[in-house]
């Protein structure tokens, strides 16, 4: 008798969850497709979550954590197991929301709204760092000035840094975000079809940290399918903001993201077999090239007197130059340049700002400002 | 009309968002060859090369065939022009017993158009592979493990093996394994140096995602290795080494059809893949060939279009960016032993990598679970333990009941045997 008999026979013809076998089932896993009830969902999805917290050691006793919190499914759900873990297995952690406000009229503040409640329904503190208060600019402003194909680019590097900035702020060194397994596999196809070498073998790397930064991010939910999260968010009824961002993914990450969708159509442990190859991609050790001895300076060091002055503008600190924790000239923000990347985004774009501006101008307001207004139409 | 870039001629095609003449384009893909063949050894004066083509069940044969033609075509000119040197070409059709009819007729054909003499030919058929169901053992995967037992069920013949295998992307892995063992032990069988595979840049690409896709990411180095190993349980165990090369991994796909229809090789095919290469080339009906059903696609062909479309869209950087990615990957250091379905070197261990990511116990919460239930949690499955690599745990879990597999030692000589029962030699060709 197989086990989907099994299950079907023992209370007639009521299906049988293929966990417990007690309880009515309600749910196809998507990870497994086991079908499974309720209760045993919310089981395995938070069970899950505590093994990979517990296996990669992603917290110490006492320490102060901050939740990216964005109002969207993967980091309310997110918050929400962090503090139920947190009480259930006694982690000892002091979690703390950290938002961060690109300044998309129209969206981040409707999503904002719902990290207000979150605060409120957890009980959590709440910080909110913004685009305009860092740089000075939004990103409907970016948009406006650069074009929506970059938004990404400019949005991600921003992120990063508000974020590091945020928690610094607050006197944290640690911040989680709700990049789950379609993410993570996401970016592993994404940097072999792009070919980018130095991200490969970290792709699916759990814990990462900015050369010399004390913040670490860590991915407690780098197993959790998006649809168990998606679930998980659903049955629990947790307040959380639906909408994408208006500023859509690049054209070509899109093609790569429908590919994965109709790939797990035919084999649903694709993501987790994505991840496994990512675990264990290694590159081949580069080719020594020869080295020529160099002559000595004037003043006898061997250092070369001249620095590279790349296209964008950054200069070279060059083997040498890099020490851990160098920081930028201008924001004091870590980097490997003597200017960060987010400083030279934000020259380039002070370069192509107008010069004069209207007041109360709302033309640089995006496409989500537009939606919400005709949603709140009516005849 | 576009004019040739590189001869003012009038062009005939775009390639690369170059517009081509014929002759430049000819020029343009055999110069690509130059390369690889400066690699050979060449300061012998034959070299031997072994090129593989799968003619069977598989969907890939067609395109296999195509590659090989264009291949063959690349060979023979080089061996004609290279001053001194030649090459000694053995092509190695894996074939079953359905798909053999048509390979003499290809065989008399090529020979006429070349006048070529140094060229053999050898079938295979891959019922030697499960030599005659007696080294078969049932393999059974549940529940992240994997166990093996002497095989009850006998298959007729190669289809019968082949379709026992309900899952279609699963028959695609288990055709892969089957060629890539099979040429192996030929190579080894044949003392051939050198085995020149006909994939073409879109395959390769298809082949290193598809690999990444199924879990299988630690294997593409290993398909990708210039250097390929096979393991001999003779009097004291050795390994037979030989040097493997993908020649046509700079060649797009639509290239390949190109230099076909070009060259006019189309009359070196077997019928029925004339009327499958009408089929796919013409740009009317060419788009009944696009994938309508996902669910019922394998994950190759899958893989297989997004690069075509890629490649007609104008994006044939990226799939040589994928082949570029690949060649650069390694094998992990520390422990690795021989996964024993598909032959390639794993970090073992994948079972409880599996356990570690999915929780399989249920909520204890409100009524307790049935008794029963425990036997589903650790069921005692029959037969040997076995540990298989990532890839195959997660690929063969769908093969179905009567999935087999001949779990043996290193290749000993006793298959030398069967492997030439089952070579049908035409001694007038020889």
């Amino acid at each position: 008798m197989t086990n989907d008999e099994k299950t079907k026979t023992k209370k007639g013809n009521l299906k049988l969850c293929e966990l417990c076998k007690s309880r009515k089932q309600a749910i196809k896993r998507p990870k497994n497709l086991q079908k499974i009830c309720k209760e045993c969902f919310y089981h395995v999805f938070e069970t899950e979550i505590h093994q990979t917290i517990v296996s990669n050691n992603l917290f110490f006793p006492g320490e102060k954590v901050a939740i990216g919190a964005s109002g969207g499914k993967d980091s309310t759900v997110l918050a929400y197991v962090l503090k139920l873990l947190n009480e259930r297995y006694n982690y000892g952690l002091e979690l703390v929301l950290l938002s961060i406000d690109e300044g998309i009229v129209g969206y981040r503040d409707d999503s904002l709204a719902t990290v207000q409640r979150n605060k409120i329904q957890y009980n959590l503190p709440l910080e909110i760092v913004s685009y305009r208060d860092l740089y000075n600019w939004t990103m409907d402003e970016i948009v406006s000035c650069a074009g929506i194909r970059n938004s990404c680019t400019y949005c991600g590097v921003l992120r990063r840094q508000a974020l590091d900035r945020g928690a610094a702020k607050l006197g944290i060194n640690h911040v989680v975000t709700g990049h789950n397994a379609d993410d993570m596999a996401e970016t592993v196809l994404m940097n072999i079809l792009r070919g980018d070498l130095a991200r490969l073998e970290n792709s699916t790397t759990i814990c990462t940290k900015s050369s010399g930064s004390p913040i670490k991010r860590s991915k407690p939910f780098k197993y959790i399918y998006q649809k168990e999260i998606v679930l998980y968010a659903h049955y629990k009824k947790l307040d959380y903001f639906s909408t994408e961002c208006t500023y859509a993914p690049e054209a070509f990450r899109g093609t790569a993201r429908v590919l994965m969708k109709n790939l797990e159509k035919i084999r649903s442990s694709c993501i987790t077999d994505i991840i496994y190859s990512g675990e264990n991609l290694v590159l081949k050790e580069k080719k020594k090239r020869q080295q020529f001895k160099k002559k000595q300076n004037a003043n006898g060091s061997k250092e070369p007197t001249e620095v590279e002055i790349r296209n964008d503008g950054s200069i070279s600190l060059g083997k040498h130059g890099f020490k851990d924790g160098n920081r930028c000239t201008r924001c004091g923000y870590l980097s490997s340049n003597t200017i960060c990347k987010a400083c030279m985004l934000l020259e380039g774009l002070e370069k192509s700002k107008a010069k004069i501006m209207l007041e109360n101008d709302g033309v640089t307001d995006g496409a989500a400002k537009l939606t919400r207004t005709l949603e709140s139409l009516t005849f | 009309m576009p004019t040739c870039q590189r001869c003012e001629e009038p062009a005939v095609l775009t390639s690369r968002k170059q517009p081509f003449c014929k002759d430049c384009f000819i020029k343009f893909i055999r110069g690509k060859q130059r390369k690889v063949v400066q690699s050979l050894n060449i300061k012998d004066k034959i070299v031997d090369v072994l090129v593989p083509i799968s003619f069977d069940l598989s969907n890939t044969s067609y395109v296999s065939f195509n590659n090989a033609i264009v291949l063959l075509d690349i060979l023979i000119n080089f061996s004609k022009s290279l001053y001194k040197s030649y090459f000694k070409i053995t092509m190695l059709f894996l074939v079953t017993a359905e798909s053999s009819a048509n390979i003499k007729s290809f065989y008399t054909t090529l020979k006429e158009r070349y006048q070529f003499t140094n060229i053999d030919i050898k079938i295979l058929d891959l019922m030697a592979f499960i030599r005659n169901n007696e080294s078969l053992y049932n393999i059974n995967v549940h529940n992240n493990r994997a166990t093996s037992f002497p095989s009850v069920h006998k298959f007729e013949s190669f289809e019968d093996y082949i379709s026992s295998i309900t899952n279609t992307s699963t028959r695609e892995d288990l055709l892969f394994n089957i060629h890539w063992t099979v040429i192996k032990i030929f190579a080894y069988l044949h003392n051939f140096p050198t085995v020149l595979y006909s994939n073409s840049m879109g395959n390769i690409a298809t082949k290193i995602l598809s690999n990444i896709v199924k879990g299988k990411g630690i294997e593409i180095s290993q398909i990708l290795e210039e250097s390929q190993t096979l393991e001999i349980a003779d009097d004291e165990k050795k390994q037979f080494s030989f040097q493997a090369f993908y020649p046509l991994k700079d060649v797009l796909n639509t290239e390949i059809f190109q230099y076909i229809k070009l060259l006019n090789l189309t009359d070196l095919l077997p019928s029925d893949l004339q009327r499958q290469y009408e089929i796919i080339n013409d740009e009317e009906t060419g788009s009944n060939n696009k994938i309508l059903n996902v669910k019922t696609a394998t994950l190759n062909q899958l893989i297989n279009e997004y690069f075509n479309d890629l490649e007609k869209n104008g994006y044939s950087t990226i799939v040589s960016t994928v082949v570029s990615t690949g060649s650069k990957l390694a094998i992990p250091k520390g422990e690795l032993k021989e996964c024993p379905l598909c032959g390639f070197k794993m970090p073992g261990g994948a079972s409880k990598w599996l356990d570690h990511i999915t929780v399989n116990s249920p909520c204890e919460d409100g009524e307790s679970p049935s008794p029963s239930s425990s036997e589903n949690h650790n069921p005692q499955l029959s037969g040997n333990p076995l540990d298989i690599c990532y890839g195959c745990l997660v690929s063969f879990d769908t093969a179905g009941e009567k999935f087999s597999w001949p779990i043996a030692e290193p290749v000993s000589m006793s298959e030398k045997e069967i492997l030439n029962e089952y070579i049908i030699s035409d001694d007038d060709d020889e």
